[in-house]
């Protein structure tokens, strides 16, 4: 599978010229790091991409899998996790609500949730980490670390949208471990068959899994060897 | 008469409002302000359903519902207008006002036929009872963790793309239906019914939700939502004491309101951050 951009011009509204102009730019499964300066349009890319922002405006084909991309299929994490999950209800609950769809979040059956409880566990289980999970499951959010905060919020994007995930520059307020567990998590999701789309500052990240670096500079995009 | 049995009688009734205020403030964070009339609304439309029907369940029901209406109209007032938070309430509390002086044509009402005292106590015991374990599954279901979201980051349920107005609506009906249904409970217990019976209710419901939310600390999460008709027999109870042997002869059961805003004042005074917590919008 694979997220396949042709022709794209994207810019901010009210803006004469594009922010990112570029002809094409295929993005595999696996970890995909974008890099460069400040202001060079790396999370101007990733908001084009999640197109659940309004913000900017986007001509060109995004195409998955030779289907044009549309709502509800990427889920975008930003530096700031507490944005992104609910600090009162616990890590389980969290995942719970972020798999649910629709109008099954007015289900007045807690039975429903219980079975869902045990999807997401064995979702879960999959993953090399699930020790280090496990003893997370149950605490409320709040009493989290802001490392288990991040990994809390990349787990709800990719239990939700599974196929496309975005993250803006978010390990960059986490410690070295920290920071290695979240890439170790990721490069599973990765050859799970999630495309992994990853904006950083951070140069030690790329020495982890060297194979996807596109460096954003001049409103192009290029694949750095 | 024992020192227990007046907190525990206005507890039996005043723990369903505080139930709604909870909802209101504490889970969806919508300052609903319109609480004081919500409860004036439920207690007199009791009598007037309960005059015309002579049912006191069906009364109940119906108090349930149309208090319900009210606060999916207020939440509707939010959503749909995208009229300011506090201006909904303001509007919906002005409204019932007027509702509720046309419903009688006079400041008081007594209900037509006196219920005898164990009778009402049974009633309200069972309607407590119900509603309270109607709460917790609440609170536990997906719905109520959709409402606890929409109140601390309404970002992720637009993200998961979750019916934000409806979960939104339904809470606020529950919470407003809670809070006229303990209006009801106030006609069935004193036998009559008063415009003004609900003023004041707001700050006092407040009050108790900070007393339980402290006791909560002490208590695993699943016990928290039973703690509430606790924080507010200790609230009724610490305001009994206070008039009867603390005051001197200075307060009366008018000057409540004050010292429920005292109580709330010295909370942010003394720990600002856990109250900010509890109450923010």
């Amino acid at each position: 599978m694979s997220l396949i951009l042709k022709d794209i011009k994207v810019s901010y509204e009210g803006m004469k010229f594009p922010i990112l102009e570029f002809d094409n730019l295929i993005l595999n499964e696996g970890l995909n790091f974008l890099i460069g300066k400040n202001g060079s349009g790396k999370s101007t890319l990733l908001k084009a991409l999640s197109n659940y922002s309004n913000q900017v405006s986007v001509e060109g084909l995004i195409e998955l899998d030779g289907e044009k991309l549309i709502n509800g299929y990427v889920g975008l994490v930003s530096q700031d996790p507490e944005k992104s999950i609910n600090l009162e209800l616990s890590f389980l609950e969290n995942l719970i609500l972020a798999k649910t769809n629709g109008w099954n979040h007015l289900s007045f059956l807690t039975q429903i949730s219980r079975v869902e409880e045990n999807h997401v566990i064995q979702f879960l289980k999959g993953f090399n980490n699930w020790e280090l999970i496990e003893a997370l499951l149950n605490v409320e959010a709040n009493n989290l670390s802001s490392g288990q905060k991040q990994i809390l919020a990349i787990f709800m994007r990719v239990i939700r949208y599974r196929k496309v995930l975005l993250l803006d520059e978010c390990t960059a307020n986490l410690d070295y471990i920290n920071t290695g567990i979240i890439i170790d998590i990721l490069s599973e999701m990765g050859r799970n068959g999630t495309i992994i789309v990853f904006a950083t500052h951070q140069r030690e990240l790329l020495e982890t899994d060297a194979s996807n670096i596109y460096l954003v500079e001049n409103g192009n995009i290029t694949r750095k060897v | 008469m024992n020192i227990f049995s007046t907190p525990l009688n206005e507890a039996l009734i005043y723990s369903l409002c505080v139930y709604g205020v909870y909802l209101l403030f504490r889970q969806l964070r919508f300052p609903d302000i319109s609480t004081d009339n919500v409860f004036s609304f439920g207690s007199i439309s009791f009598v007037f359903f309960f005059i015309s029907n002579d049912s006191l369940i069906l009364s109940i029901l119906l108090v349930f519902l149309s208090g319900f209406l009210v606060g999916a109209f207020t939440s509707l007032l939010y959503s749909k207008f995208k009229i300011p938070k506090l201006l909904c309430g303001v509007i919906t509390y002005s409204i019932l006002f007027s509702i509720n002086l046309k419903f009688f044509n006079k400041p008081n009402v007594s209900m037509p036929s006196r219920i005898s005292s164990e009778e009402s106590i049974v009633l309200i015991v069972i309607i407590n009872v119900v509603l309270i374990v109607f709460m917790s599954i609440l609170l536990k279901s997906k719905l109520g963790k959709s409402i606890n979201t929409i109140g601390n980051n309404p970002a992720i349920l637009k993200e998961f793309r979750a019916p934000s107005t409806w979960v939104l609506l339904i809470g606020c009906g529950i919470a407003n239906a809670l809070i006229a249904v303990s209006g009801a409970l106030t006609s069935v217990h004193f036998g009559f019914s008063d415009v003004s019976i609900g003023v004041g209710l707001l700050i006092n419901s407040v009050a108790a939700i900070i007393i339980s939310e402290n006791l909560m600390i002490y208590f695993p999460k699943r016990y928290h939502i039973f703690l509430i008709p606790v924080g507010v027999f200790i609230y009724h109870l610490l305001l009994f004491m206070v008039i009867t042997y603390l005051s001197f002869g200075l307060l009366d059961y008018t000057d409540y309101k004050l010292i429920s805003g005292v109580i709330i004042i010295l909370f942010f005074l003394t720990s600002y951050k856990r109250a900010k917590d509890i109450i923010s919008f």
